[in-house]
């Protein structure tokens, strides 16, 4: 592992914030705090991004993540009234296999890392994150791909209209249809 | 590239019809699209080349429509037909999820065609996205509910790994496009082989192929989500989604991560997942005494048995794959078929139900015949021949993998032969089954495939596949 | 800082170190967590560790692709949020829940 002491200072702070917000979003027994510390997460994940230069998407991270996935994420908790402290956590059993599992997945990466970091080669280039590059790139290369995206939103609306629309059978249900559109 | 534009174009129109209040029936216009769109294929296969105007309007287009993406293409569209034809004439289709399911096709068809990451991860998600809505379009049954979380959940999740997967390969190699993948993995082997980062991904690219074929250890959801979904959404996932799967798998391994330094690396681990998915699959299906569970077991054990056309030489292999492809859509689709008519009779699809079933029908007992000795890979099936190419090309690189695989037939045939046990020897009076005319002329193509295929191999291995990638 | 100091002063390997650790978090939590939501949250922070791991090798790489692929990745993740809810919604109207456990119509 590198030494602490030689990292810059906001790399490490942004780090440790991060992944204490991840723990946490893990560990709460709260959604709501869940949610929020996943926000906090982004945030900082895109000051990551800010200091790779990736500027475009930095803001991206923030209008989409935090923005608009979490602000869905917090209605529904909100439209369900899911805030109770309700969910029994699984037994000891579960939480030394899931803990387990995710070590030697991070040991097995670390050990692939170790061997191979040195390949990569260094020549950042300054514009490369910023929108008019990205831009051109997206608009000519991966004009494709950005075509299909639209296939994929309009699937993912027409299927989550399918499922939230009530039948014309079932009148009893609360008011929560309509609420899945990005 | 025709087929799939036209598919999407008759997805939107689709969609747009159902707008109105009236009530139309969509179905034979989405089968005339799929057929439409089957037409275009033997056109691209002559011409084999892109037209040029795509190469105009877009310089750099991240697919390639040679002749085998165009052979993956025409069995996922005659698998999808088969689905939509036999499943279309009582079942409630709302424009929504024929729509959807277009939709989905489209996926489908990208998957058969990709030359860059960005597209095999769209394809990917193209193709799950509208099956995570189908799979629970039953909205007020709990275990269809059960099989949309489920199946969603885990969908999600191995799209997670994927990704990473993406990512650790794209550090080690700095590209996502496959041909220059292609490129640079034998480059490195001056540098002292792949780096870890590229064999980490390239594991992680594997797990996340194997959860959406369903290969052990990565299979667990398929059983649950397979009974709970409805017949025709269980249909596609079989058929379709798996085809799909496998053309991505198959033109992924053996197009980005084909030399042999990369070769070595990822096939032993693949090898020992094909056995153990082919020893599971079929024991987990002894053990079944419903029928829609035990067709989820054998379409595990069928995916391991694909995954030796992944493991065998591309060039022989490749045929061998689309025959299989073939036998198993045509026989998946006759034994599903023959399994909503009597789950709608009888209400479930225990063993028990299938009671008496040949007697009281015979021309449908007839069909379950060669569906299931298609499946068991019996002579004169397009299953056996499918088994047959297949062991084949496996043979010289994997003999201890393909004496697994045939061990497996073996124990196959037993739970095969159950079916047929409850259907043909039991004293108990059927229900009799009428087919409607629509259904019989589909039902008459999956048996003319299954025939035609099992008797004269030749007519699809014969074709010429001047470059395969 | 200057904006380009960061690539001398931080190791790539760092930045894999993070978004590894981000990553196995996430994992970690879809095994150990029961509640649908939180469970489709940890997935969420999940792909975040993906798109951090590209794009560090991006701009280390000064090579755009990377960075497209995150936008495109960000895309997806926002199509399956919302499915992803719609069915969450579907089931607790019938189910009254978002346990996952609680989901064991289907065995044998």
């Amino acid at each position: 592992m590198p030494e602490l002491s030689k990292i810059p200072w906001p790399f490490l702070i942004l780090s440790f914030i991060s992944i204490l917000c991840a723990l946490y979003v893990v560990t709460s027994n709260s959604p709501i705090r869940s949610v929020l510390a996943l926000i906090l997460t982004f945030f900082s994940i895109s000051a990551h991004y800010v200091m790779l230069n990736a500027q475009f998407l930095a803001i991206v991270n923030l209008i989409v993540y935090a923005g608009a996935i979490m602000v869905l994420f917090l209605f529904v908790l909100m439209l369900l009234n899911l805030n109770k402290e309700t969910e029994p956590l699984k037994s000891n059993k579960w939480l030394i296999g899931a803990a387990v599992s995710a070590g030697l997945l991070l040991l097995v990466f670390t050990a692939s890392i170790q061997t191979s970091s040195e390949h990569i080669m260094r020549h950042p280039e300054a514009g490369t994150g910023l929108v008019k590059s990205l831009g051109k790139v997206l608009f000519t290369d991966y004009l494709v791909p950005f075509e299909l995206s639209g296939i994929l939103f309009l699937a993912a609306m027409v299927g989550a209209v399918m499922l939230g629309k009530r039948d014309a059978a079932n009148e009893s249900d609360t008011e929560i249809t309509g609420r899945e559109e990005v | 590239m025709r087929s799939l534009l036209l598919i999407f174009l008759g997805a939107i129109a689709i969609l747009f019809a159902g707008l109105g209040k009236k009530e139309i029936r969509m179905l034979p216009w989405a089968i005339a699209l799929l057929l439409g769109a089957l037409v275009f294929i033997p056109m691209d296969w002559i011409a084999n080349e892109q037209p040029d105007w795509v190469n105009h309007i877009v310089p750099y287009f991240m697919m390639v429509f040679d002749r085998s993406a165009l052979a993956f293409m025409a069995v996922i569209i005659i698998a999808a037909m088969l689905v939509l034809g036999l499943f279309g004439q009582r079942e409630i289709t709302g424009s929504d999820q024929l729509g959807l399911i277009l939709f989905s096709l489209c996926g489908a068809l990208i998957l058969c065609s990709f030359t860059h990451m960005v597209m095999l991860f769209l394809g990917i998600e193209a193709l799950s996205i509208p099956l995570f809505v189908l799979a629970g379009s039953r909205k007020k049954d709990l275990r269809s509910n059960e099989a949309a979380i489920k199946y969603f959940l885990m969908g999600a999740f191995s799209t997670a790994i994927f990704l990473m997967g993406c990512a650790f390969v794209y550090g080690g190699t700095g590209t996502l496009d496959l041909s220059v993948m292609q490129r640079v993995i034998p480059g490195s082997a001056a540098m002292g082989g792949m780096t870890g980062l590229a064999k980490t991904g390239v594991v992680l690219l594997m797990t996340g192929l194997c959860f959406k074929i369903a290969a052990v250890p990565f299979h667990f959801w398929s059983p649950d989500v397979y009974e709970g979904s409805p017949n025709r959404t269980t249909l596609f996932m079989a058929t379709v989604v798996k085809i799909a799967s496998f053309s991505a798998f198959f033109r992924l391994f053996n197009f980005a991560f084909s030399s042999p330094l990369a070769h070595g690396n990822w096939s032993f681990v693949l090898a020992i997942l094909a056995a153990a998915t082919i020893l599971v699959g079929n024991i987990g299906a002894l053990a079944q005494r419903n029928l829609k569970r035990t067709m989820a077991y054998s379409s595990i054990a069928h995916a391991g048995y694909m995954l030796l056309a992944i493991l065998a030489n591309p060039l022989e292999s490749f045929w061998a794959l689309i025959v299989y492809s073939l036998a198993y859509a045509g026989s998946s689709a006759v034994v599903f078929y023959i399994l909503n008519k009597v789950q709608e009779k009888k209400g479930n699809t225990e063993f028990e139900s299938f009671n008496g079933f040949g007697r009281a029908n015979r021309w449908l007992g007839i069909l379950l015949i060669l569906a299931l000795f298609s499946m068991a890979g019996i002579p004169v099936t397009a299953g056996f021949a499918g088994k047959f190419l297949l062991f084949s090309a496996a043979f010289t690189g994997f003999k201890w993998l393909v004496i697994v695989a045939l061990l497996g037939s073996a124990i196959s045939i037993a739970y095969y032969f159950r079916v047929f046990r409850h259907a043909f020897l039991t004293e108990a009076d059927g229900d009799i089954i009428k087919p409607e005319w629509q259904d019989s002329v589909f039902l008459a193509i999956a048996a003319t495939v299954l025939l035609l295929i099992g008797i004269w191999p030749a007519l699809i291995t014969g074709l010429q596949l001047f470059e395969l990638h | 800082m200057k904006p380009d100091s960061i690539f001398h002063t931080v190791e790539i390997s760092h930045y894999i170190y993070l978004s590894c650790v981000l990553f196995c978090i996430g994992l970690f939590g879809v095994l150990f967590r029961r509640n649908a939501i939180v469970l489709l949250m940890c997935i969420e922070l999940m792909l975040n560790a993906v798109n951090l791991l590209f794009t560090a090798f991006s701009s280390y790489m000064g090579d755009s692709s990377g960075q497209l692929f995150v936008f495109f990745v960000m895309v997806v993740a926002a199509a399956e949020a919302a499915v992803g809810l719609a069915i969450l919604v579907m089931m607790f109207r019938n189910t009254r829940t978002t346990d996952v456990s609680f989901l064991s119509n289907l065995k044998g």
